[in-house]
């Protein structure tokens, strides 16, 4: 893309990832125009800018031409755009940087005069799903108590803040208020979501409620909830928390949603999908509890749809047609957790069919007939009408319900069956017209496997999970001989996820290059990207096979492997210990970043293989 | 002559840059802040700031206050004869700000940079700009409160900041801004607010903590209810200010020679007012996301507004950051003194030469579209981004939309402000019709561009490449905008109506506060009030300005004395 070359165009200057002189670049510009006079020069520096200091950030301490020059290194020329346009990025030969640099770029060093805040967060949410129960990672003992610093201890007088500038007051890290907390959370964690992953959908039992609001009460009493970051953090956990352990977490719902005011935000765009979900989850409690009320207007419409299908066949007496629909167009826009409460025999009964397409209008008035009948007769001999007792479900929607049976069926229509699959695999980002437009051989290919499924009988179900497998490893394929520009996209994702999940912990972090999972406050932070880049993957694959390296293993240039133990600040003997996995879950995982790191730094000819083959 | 003003919901300000800072302009009172307040006086005459805030327990019909709150909407109230509305009442306070200007510079003030809340909307906005044209002012610019105080801290020392935080609890609203600067250039990273939170409304928790307690016995129930109100609320407005120094304080009203009156405590005003303390997070949340800035790397916490002087919100916002805001503005000045900066910018004033502000668009602008629902059939109703919000100003972003139905013959695209998934929730700033060729649905893609630039002024640009049509619509009013003869008219209407002339008002202010105490006050008190105000009435029929101005020094004083400092 030729917006990279002009980025610096534009900003006047050399590349170069010194973040003051892109900003004093900026400055420069910015002052020698009238904004107003002239919005779109404006538009255009800002947006330079902003790409400008995105990518100093993803490549730090890289010196200037003018350092490389004196270290008798040639500089590359600006690679000429070619059609790919992908190697429009003018780099500058990293010369090795100065380990010292590294550690002062990368490492947290507070300004002079203050002291930083430091706030453990609470233990991620750490179970998975669909997998087995990870074995506790041995060593750093960090797994209940991660978190920037570990709480480290600080002088516990607060510091006068008032009128000196640069001292701020520190709110006193308790270690053993901290550890206490975690001890809760990871109580509650265990009473919500006992088993790693697979989610438990049986309800909480008297006692076990009881010992969750008492959890409760000691995490909401916690006083570091006063400051706003703990507070995000918190309100964030609970959420996906209670989100994802729907009906074990009805009882703490009302309080989560009074606590942290999550209420408030109804509606708003930016509502973050778990809050969301616990906010509905409580709606559909409460109204559940209205509607049983006998004063309730709806009330009799829903003692009408909850009627189990065996207590008679036809519709009560006595009920308004109109309260029905309204109550399943409420239930079905606003609670749509309950509309699993209804028995579909009486929701049929009562519904109004949509217009379907297909004939047989003449078998209809039969068929009915035939139903009639069969309910004289039920009727006839049914014995007494009995209520059975109703509880809120599990959170199986209707969609889901359908979903499911949907899946049962064997496959039958290539273009909807083949378009599920795309969904799957990538999140919703594929469709059959992207790959009609983009990569026709592999739709073609996609049709072909459907065609064997077809003759086979298979279920759908097995034919959705074959070609997501399928799918999966194409695009694995793909990425290993792709341009340079996918495949440092993938390795900069992968990166990402990496730091993030360091961030919420080391030991998880080092679990991840065993095969475990990202925690998925982490997974669904990037999933948008990873199914991007599935997408694109899948676009360019030519179906090609190539087998993957044997056992995984790459060679890596000596240069690379020194910048790289550079960055970790490990010896290459470290280094290559803890990539081999022979290390601390902690090292291998912060040999790996700087491993990814050092990769992406490389000019596209020589960082193409590496990345590739990572 | 341009200079800067704050239009606050309870007190206003005006400010100039010259000689290389900003300073405010004192009015004729000599005060450097004049309460937003507008009253008729008995012989119906206006009356503007001090004398007519002071007015308002004793003439409660005859006085408004607060009508920031109401700008951008149609409601009137009634004063007297006339009905004005909030742009008309704010007109008449930004009159009185100009001739304090004109006066104390000496020559004519023809433009102005006035304030508004970041969190204002396009509706507000432009009343507030209608009311600087009915005051005769040409509005340069409408500037963000926070970001103006922004400006005033970071001209205080030209360095480079890390990001900062400016909290802004005026009398009404509440922001949030979260600004940068570096080489002279402040760029605004993200804003946030709400229009409904200020210093009114912990007015409000302490009347409902004291209401209960001082009438046992119901009596006040006879008190006409504007009366009541406004007797309470300036009763609570004096408790909370001297609960900022003391662990309790009394709460006190006088009405119809009884005095009601109690002791609210630090404790109960805090419990009271805790939900208001808890809506505080919100914007602050918000912008820190929308910024993506971790609240570690803050660097300051700037308090501006008077409402941050309260222990309450201090101690709030000490936890909420986990360190000690700071003080470096004069939380009444601030946005006043960074208004008067911006002027100086827009006259292009030589010590500001290296200086450039770039602000933020803090509402999401978008349209309505529909979404199939996976039934057959479709959501309409839904709210589709196009700028979202804290984008930096001026910006411009498109969009594509299709048709939903066969052989559609037009698209509607209706222009909305504001952050909720369906439209019903959010502001309407507009209407596009565009007509298109029949085809498919789906087929006809229709691009969709929103231009916003720095004055606020959105543009929209439809383009149907299919049929090459391209329609343009500028957002300048919902309803008609007034014509420049009806503005003209207004102004003159304004402008007709009778005021004292200003060396008058400082004696006008002096009595109407007397008569505000002599209601306040019973038995002892309020004889030696009245006889006070006799013996200045008799100094002001000499009619010689050597006897008048230490008689009202004197009587001044005296009030100062009974009824303690005259706050502002």
């Amino acid at each position: 893309m030729s917006r990279h070359r002009d980025i610096w165009a534009v900003l006047g200057i050399a590349r170069t990832s010194n973040v003051a002189d892109i900003r004093g670049a900026y400055a420069r510009q910015l002052r020698s125009f009238d904004v107003d006079a002239d919005p779109q020069r404006f538009m255009t520096l800002r947006d330079a800018r902003d790409a400008a200091l995105r990518i100093a950030r993803q490549q730090p301490a890289l010196e200037t031409d003018a350092l490389s020059a004196d270290q008798g290194e040639t500089p590359t020329e600006d690679v000429p755009q070619d059609a790919e346009g992908a190697e429009s990025l003018a780099f500058a030969p990293p010369p090795l940087p100065d380990a010292a640099q590294i550690t002062a770029h990368l490492g947290e060093q507070p300004r002079e005069g203050t002291v930083s805040v430091v706030v453990p967060p609470p233990p991620e949410a750490d179970y998975r799903r669909d997998a087995a129960p990870v074995a506790a990672p041995a060593g750093d003992g960090a797994a209940t108590l991660p978190g920037p610093g570990g709480g480290a201890h600080l002088e516990p007088a607060i510091l006068d803040g008032g009128d000196q500038r640069g001292t701020i007051a520190v709110a006193v890290p308790d270690v053993a208020l901290a550890a206490q907390m975690d001890q809760h959370y990871d109580a509650v964690r265990r009473l919500l979501a006992p088993h790693y992953g697979a989610p438990d959908e049986r309800y909480l039992g008297a006692d076990e409620e009881v010992l969750l609001a008492g959890h409760l009460d000691a995490l909401l009493a916690d006083p570091r909830l006063e400051q706003i970051a703990f507070r995000e953090r918190a309100g964030a956990w609970f959420a996906e928390m209670a989100a994802n352990s729907v009906p074990r977490s009805d009882s703490i719902v009302e309080r989560l949603v009074a606590t942290f005011g999550w209420a408030a935000d109804r509606g708003r765009i930016d509502q973050p999908r778990d809050v969301a979900r616990v906010l509905a989850r409580r709606d559909s409690l409460v109204f559940f509890r209205l509607v049983q009320e006998k004063k309730h207007p709806l009330n009799a419409a829903w003692r009408e749809l909850v009627k189990p299908a065996s207590a008679g066949s036809r519709r009560s007496f006595g009920v308004n047609r109109g309260d029905v629909q309204r109550l399943l167009k409420v239930v079905r826009e606003n609670f749509p957790d309950l509309e699993s409460c209804f028995d579909w025999y009486r929701v049929s009964l009562w519904e109004t069919p949509g217009r379907v397409g297909r004939g047989g209008g003449a078998w209809r008035p039969a068929y009915f007939g035939l139903i009639l009948l069969l309910g004289v007769l039920r009727a006839a001999f049914s014995g007494s009408d009995h209520s059975p007792p109703v509880t809120v479900p599990t959170p199986m929607s209707s969609a889901a319900i359908t979903a499911v049976m949907e899946r049962q069926r064997k496959v039958n229509d290539p273009v909807s069956d083949i378009a599920m699959a795309l969904r799957d695999a990538t999140g919703g980002m594929l469709t059959n017209d992207d790959l009609r437009k983009d990569n026709p051989k592999l739709g073609a290919e996609l049709m072909t496997a459907w065609r064997e499924a077809h003759d086979r009988g298979d279920a759908l179900t097995d034919f959705l999970a074959r070609t997501r497998r399928d799918l999966i490893r194409r695009a694995n394929v793909s990425l290993r001989h792709a341009p340079w520009q996918l495949a440092a996209e993938s390795r900069q994702l992968e990166l990402d996820q990496f730091e993030a999940t360091r961030q919420q912990s080391p030991a998880l972090c080092g679990a991840l290059m065993d095969g475990g999972r990202m925690p998925p406050i982490v997974a669904t932070r990037f999933a948008d990207r990873e199914n991007a880049l599935i997408r694109h993957a899948l676009l360019e694959s030519d179906g090609a096979g190539g087998a993957a390296p044997a056992g995984g293993k790459f060679n890596v240039p000596g240069a690379v492997m020194k910048d790289a133990a550079a960055r970790a600040a490990l010896s290459h003997d470290d280094l290559v210990a803890a990539l081999n996995r022979r290390s601390t879950p902690a090292r291998t995982c912060d040999a790996r970043i700087a491993l990814l790191q050092a990769a992406l730094a490389l000019p596209p000819k020589d960082g193409l293989k590496l990345l590739r083959e990572m | 002559m341009i200079v800067g003003i704050d239009l606050g919901t309870t007190n206003s300000a005006v400010g100039i840059w010259r000689d290389g800072r900003s300073e405010l302009i004192p009015n004729a009172l000599g005060d450097l802040l004049t309460p937003s307040a507008v009253g008729i006086g008995d012989k119906g005459e206006v009356l503007v700031g001090m004398a007519a805030r002071d007015r308002q327990s004793t003439h409660p019909q005859l006085t408004a206050t607060a009508f920031k709150r109401w700008i951008g909407t149609r409601e009137t109230v009634r004063l007297g004869k006339k009905s004005f509305d909030a742009e008309e009442l704010s007109a008449l306070v930004l009159a009185s700000l100009k001739s304090d200007a004109e006066a104390f510079l000496g020559e004519p003030v023809t433009g102005a940079v006035i304030t508004v809340p970041a969190y204002f909307n396009d509706r507000q906005r432009k009343a507030t700009r209608r009311a600087g044209e009915l005051a005769g002012l040409t509005v340069e610019r409408l500037v963000n409160e926070p970001t103006a105080a922004a400006l005033a801290y970071g001209l205080q020392t030209r360095d480079e900041h890390e990001p900062f935080l400016v909290f802004d609890l005026g009398g009404g609203t509440f922001d949030v801004s979260i600004v940068e600067m570096f080489d002279g250039i402040i760029e605004v990273r993200a804003s946030a607010g709400d229009n409904r939170l200020g210093g009114e409304d912990f007015n409000e928790a302490i009347v409902e903590v004291a209401r209960p307690r001082i009438d046992p016995a119901g009596k006040l129930g006879k008190a006409d209810p504007m009366v009541l109100r406004e007797l309470l609320r300036a009763a609570a407005e004096r408790c909370r200010r001297a609960l900022s120094e003391a662990e309790s304080a009394p709460f006190s009203i006088t009405w119809k020679d009884g005095e009601y009156a109690t002791e609210v405590s630090a404790s109960e005003f805090e419990a009271q007012a805790e939900p208001l303390l808890a809506r505080l997070r919100d914007p602050v949340l918000r912008s820190l996301r929308d910024s993506d800035i971790k609240v570690e790397t803050l660097s300051e916490v700037i308090l501006v507004g008077g409402a941050t002087r309260m222990p309450i919100v201090r101690r709030t916002i000490t936890r909420m950051f986990g360190r000690f805001p700071n003080n470096a503005v004069h939380p009444d000045h601030a946005v006043a003194l960074g208004a008067a900066v911006q002027a100086g910018l827009k006259a292009k004033d030589a010590d500001l030469d290296e200086i450039r502000l770039t602000d933020v668009c803090p509402f999401t602008l978008g349209v309505d579209h529909a979404v199939p629902d996976g039934r057959g059939g479709f959501r309409t109703g839904l709210f589709s981004p196009i700028i979202e919000r804290n984008t930096p100003i001026p910006t411009s972003r498109v969009n594509y939309y299709y048709t939903l139905q066969d052989n559609q013959r037009q698209v509607n695209f209706n222009v909305y402000q504001g952050e909720a998934r369906e439209v019903k929730s959010n502001v309407k700033l507009g209407t596009l019709n565009v007509p298109v060729p029949p085809k498919p649905a789906g087929d006809v893609v229709i691009e969709c561009r929103f231009s916003y630039d720095t004055s606020g002024l959105l543009e929209v640009d439809v383009k149907v490449p299919a049929s090459g049509l391209e329609r343009n619509l500028v957002i300048l009013d919902e309803e008609e905008a007034p014509s420049a003869e009806e503005v003209a008219a207004r102004r003159a209407v304004l402008a007709g109506m009778k005021r004292h002339p200003r060396d008058e008002s400082a004696n006008v202010a002096v009595l109407t506060r007397a008569a505000r105490c002599y209601e306040s006050f019973t038995g002892e008190r309020r004889d030696w009030i009245g006889q006070g105000l006799a013996q200045f009435e008799a100094a002001l029929a000499t009619q010689d300005p050597r006897v008048i101005e230490p008689a009202r020094e004197q009587f001044t004083q005296f009030l100062n004395e009974i009824e303690g400092e005259r706050y502002l």
